[in-house]
């Protein structure tokens, strides 16, 4: 990906900023070639298939991933996979799933050793390849084993080679242990740490021509696509799909893509992405982000967990049905049960609230979407006070596609000004950022502005109309002074969402219609699906993408669909 | 319900009767090497997250004799033995950077490699080359090889097993010989597998097989003595914590110092020259503090604005210096040729920021302890007039090899790549 460095005159923040924009000259049709297909090379819009597609990084399962696809391979319970070191870049922009940061270290390598050895002692044979219930095991069906069960784990049919290895192998460990159960055991291990089935690996043809495209054939796209929307292998009906090669259209990929987002797993895909999006990560039911109880009497473990429940349901009802971007960050209802509007102090209007959830309509001044989530709110602040920083910085992170680099230069002062006493968060940040080195300024102006809008909600998510002062010690204690807040703020340099600001209504309805914020809405999504960064050579993808969402009206489960119709998705650059 | 067969019930066959090959007795369960030379180098690194707070760690008097500051009060009998660096600055100005610290180059790259690997690949002899320890650590790890993250071992029971081959208290484990069978058919696949992947991904399989080839020289190496003096195996670790999820589960402490002991005996028993713990991430703000009625987040206390937080962060620092320590006795308490295994080793105490509060890169907080066999003068502060910790790293390196700068393997900021020469004895 290219990034622009945008000096902000008069602040000099280092901000690169993703262009969307391609640099290189729209190339002359060139024909896809090589794999099933390729004769819808050329898109109406001038984007070339392939041609203009990412690479074809070599991506493994991720331990979530791995846990999920040996639970529907083997029919096992538990979550093998759990445990693996854990990988993925602490980049800015990536998600967990970044193939950039899988390392196959030695401590991986030893997690898969010893997991696949757990695994081929618990599986039931018979539930792999039935004539293994038999009393005897002759070698067809052993070769029967290896042919149906080898095509599951490597998600394709057997080449011959791999066959052939994989017979000799059988016929090896057979003669080691006398036993054909305990040979197909040890074949069950040696599946597990194969390379076809750790990697989505994408095979290259013989004699491709550099600079064409090659469209996926219909097991490798049905892998992908099964990885993208739930995270495990793909299903029966998705790999009878693929046998019959019936994923070689758009259309087809969005038939299975439909009907995998109904799955369960595709819900679970749905709160990851979110939690990630969000940046909720440690926000879960059992253990609590670390507050002033002395301040905030009334939250506890119970109501982190009801927002749990909440921030979930918000963005599933935002996605499902015909949901769209505009729900997502500007709408105003909520999900709450009796507890959950307690303690915001709200009585929706509609049935009385139980211990159930349920949608309620709220005051649209006080209630935009994921902006005013109390699971958001809360995780975006401190242990005391607001975090306009956290806030601010999310808003240019993951809606504005911003990414603020940290200082580098040695010779400027980090150390942070003390509060002084009787002071607001806002005078604070303000006081010490406008004496600050222009190094640091550059991008608070850009970042505290805006996460100032926020400053109506308290650091534990609810709403208020005053705030806490430090005392002459610089404490803040239950009974101390309080100023009212305000919530004006800035949104500067964020293109057609430009523009002073009041409150997260107006900030909500300003980046709900910006094209800025669809497009950077589109550029997370296609990061998860592919596990990397966009590139340069995909900016047509990702601005075709943008069209089709803005026609859709913001529709995010269309959008999703559309990624896996999308050219970028089911072309790879030839070898 | 699942079927659930324990893989000893899996080995012994169906008929109960025990699957056995000639050699399996000689492959011993425990997989370190012989003995080697009693004057073997060891080094163990200490990292912490979030840098110190200066004004209680630093010795008041700048140079020479020294007062110990509180924060390294609990280090009192070993104060002959440490080198307290000053003015040492960070490669990389960023803050919360970890790749730096033990690499001495400010991003990923070929250079990127932290001295436990080049230690650990330049002191063979033993069943693993390097042993990566950690807490509470889940992304922003510090040990590196070659640009790419080495991920450590978050969960004591895991690493016991890792080292000893077996499962606390358990008996050993005999599956070495299948094990190794099973890795020769990966290693065929990977190699045929290879041509048909495009190129810039091949380096990604050969990383695996790497991997894979490591593995299998533990497995087939002679077996370990682990009578060997000053070796106390076979003590499981004490606490249990859960597998997977979200990995913090409220025992920091417990989990630190169950992991101190198994680094002191990897190093006693000679299964590794090298070991690191990293107690957390630069970002992690998990409560680990809860243990001692703190409830901010491990970051989150640098942070906000309460006033006492250099005083709470004095408080954890305490603690963290304080199992600093029991390392450092550890290893006193195994005797060997000479001395003790401490006689031979290199200690370091390192964090990725200065000072905590202000999230600076300059005078860093790395703290020695020991003498690396003779090679580092020891008792005393120095000053390194603002040296980038490169150069620390480079000159700790030589001390544990006896090799001039010149001659060792690349890693680090080149622009840095040379050594502080008042350092060595």
């Amino acid at each position: 990906m290219r990034f622009v460095v945008l000096l902000l005159v008069a602040c000099g923040c280092m901000a690169s900023i993703e262009d969307g924009a391609g640099t290189e000259e729209p190339a002359g049709p060139l024909p896809g070639s090589g794999g099933t297909g390729g004769a819808d090379a050329v898109e109406p819009s001038g984007c070339i298939a392939g041609r203009r597609s990412g690479p074809s990084i070599l991506r493994r399962l991720t331990g979530e991933e791995y846990g999920n696809t040996v639970r529907d391979l083997l029919g096992v319970t538990g979550n093998p996979g759990q445990g693996f070191p854990i990988e993925g870049k602490d980049a800015q922009f990536d998600f967990d799933n970044a193939v950039d940061g899988q390392v196959a270290s030695e401590l991986l390598a030893e997690n898969l050793i010893k997991t696949a050895e757990e695994l081929s002692a618990m599986v039931k044979l018979d539930r792999l390849t039935s004539c293994l219930g038999a009393v005897t095991i002759d070698d067809a069906c052993a070769w029967k084993f290896i042919a149906d069960f080898g095509k599951r784990a490597y998600r394709r049919p057997l080449q011959a080679w791999e066959t052939a290895q994989i017979q000799a192998l059988y016929g090896k460990w057979k003669a080691t242990f006398g036993d054909p159960r305990q040979a197909v055991r040890m074949l069950v291990q040696f599946f597990l740490q194969s390379p076809q089935f750790l990697y989505r690996a994408e095979l290259v043809g013989v004699g491709e021509a550099k600079g064409t495209a090659v469209l996926l054939s219909s097991h490798e796209v049905a892998s992908r696509l099964s990885y993208f929307l739930t995270g495990s292998m793909p299903d029966a009906a998705l790999f009878a799909a693929a046998d019959a090669r019936q994923l070689t259209t758009p259309e087809e990929l969005a038939t299975q893509a439909r009907r995998l987002l109904g799955t369960d797993r595709a819900k679970a895909m749905l709160i990851d992405f979110h939690w990630q999006w969000l940046e909720l990560e440690g926000l879960n039911k059992t253990q609590i982000i670390a507050k002033d109880t002395t301040l905030y009497r009334e939250f506890n473990v119970a109501v982190q967990s009801a927002m749990t429940t909440a921030t979930g349901m918000l963005v599933q009802g935002a996605f499902e049905g015909n949901g769209t971007l505009d729900d997502l960050i500007r709408g105003p209802s909520a999900f709450m049960n009796a507890a959950l509007a307690s303690y915001h102090g709200v009585n929706p209007a509609g049935p009385p609230l139980s211990t159930a959830f349920a949608r309620v309509s709220l005051d649209p001044r006080r209630t935009v979407g994921v902006l005013t989530d109390g699971g958001w709110l809360m995780k975006h602040a401190g242990m005391q006070e607001t975090s306009p920083i956290r806030r601010g910085s999310f808003i240019r992170k993951r809606l504005l596609c911003q990414n603020l680099a940290l200082p580098t230069d040695p010779a400027i002062d980090t150390n942070p000004r003390p509060r002084r006493p009787n002071t607001t968060v806002r005078q604070w940040l303000t006081e010490a950022h406008s004496a600050a080195s222009p190094a640091c300024k550059g991008c608070h102006l850009m970042i505290d502005p805006v996460g100032l809008v926020f400053e109506r909600y308290d650091a534990v998510g609810r709403w208020r109309d005053t705030e806490l002062l430090p005392n002459d010690k610089l404490e803040i204690v239950p009974n101390g002074k309080r100023a009212p807040v305000s919530d004006e703020g800035d949104l500067a340099a964020a293109g057609d969402a430009t523009g002073v600001l009041q409150g997260v209504r107006e900030l909500g309805d300003r980046l709900a219609g910006s094209d800025g914020v669809r497009e950077c809405m589109v550029r997370q999504w296609f990061r998860y699906a592919q596990g990397r960064s966009d590139r340069d050579a995909e900016q047509c993808h990702v601005a075709d993408l943008t069209k089709e969402f803005v026609r859709s009206g913001g529709n995010l489960r269309e959008l999703v669909v559309a990624i896996t119709r999308s050219d970028a998705f089911r072309y790879r650059p030839a070898e | 319900m699942a079927p659930e067969l324990n893989r000893r019930s899996f080995l012994r066959g169906a008929g109960g009767v025990a699957i056995g090959l000639p050699f399996l007795e000689a492959l011993a369960p425990a997989r370190a090497f012989a003995q080697a030379a009693p004057r073997r180098k060891r080094l163990i690194i200490f990292q912490i997250p979030n840098g110190v707070i200066r004004e209680n760690w630093f010795p008041q008097s700048p140079d020479g004799d020294f007062t110990l500051s509180r924060i390294l009060t609990p280090l009192a009998a070993h104060k002959n033995d440490l080198t307290i660096m000053r003015h040492v600055d960070n490669v990389s100005a960023t803050t919360h950077n970890v790749v730096p610290t033990l690499t001495g180059i400010a991003a990923p790259g070929p250079r990127a490699t932290s001295i436990d690997q080049i230690v650990g690949d330049a002191l063979p002899g033993t069943a693993f080359r390097s042993l990566q320890f950690a807490v509470n650590c889940q992304k922003s790890y510090c040990t590196f090889k070659d640009g790419q993250p080495v991920p450590p071992e978050n969960f004591p029971e895991k690493m016991f097993e890792r080292m000893f081959g077996a499962k606390p208290g358990g008996v050993p484990d005999r599956s070495y010989e299948y094990r190794k069978s099973v890795l020769d058919g990966v290693k065929e696949s990977i190699d045929r597998l290879r041509p048909q992947i495009a190129a810039s991904d091949r380096a990604r399989l050969d990383r695996h097989l790497a991997s894979i080839r490591s593995i299998e020289k533990r497995l087939t190496g002679p077996p370990m003595v682990l009578d060997v003096a000053g070796c106390k195996p076979a003590a499981p670790p004490m606490v249990q914590v859960r597998t997977g999820g979200y990995r913090y589960d409220g025992k920091y402490n417990l989990v630190g110092e169950a992991q101190i002991p198994l680094m002191v005996q990897a190093i006693a028993c000679g299964i590794s020259n090298v070991a690191t713990i990293q107690w957390s991430d630069t970002f992690a703000n998990a409560p680990h503090w809860q243990f001692m009625g703190i409830a901010a987040g491990e970051h989150e206390i640098h942070h906000g604005s309460d006033p006492n937080k250099r005083e709470v962060r004095t408080r954890e620092l305490e603690y963290y210096v304080t199992q600093f320590e029991k390392l450092i006795s550890g290893l006193k308490a195994c005797p060997e040729p000479g001395g003790s295994v401490f006689t031979n080793s290199l200690v370091v105490f390192c964090s990725e920021m200065g000072d905590g509060i202000s999230h600076d890169t300059r005078d860093m907080p790395y703290l020695l302890a020991g003498s690396a066999g003779g090679a580092l003068k020891t008792g005393r502060v120095v000053d390194a007039r603002g040296a980038k910790n490169t150069q620390l790293l480079v000159t700790l390196v030589q001390a544990l090899l006896g090799r001039e700068p010149a001659a060792l393997p690349p890693f680090g900021d080149p622009k840095y790549f040379g050594n502080i020469p008042g350092l060595l004895a």
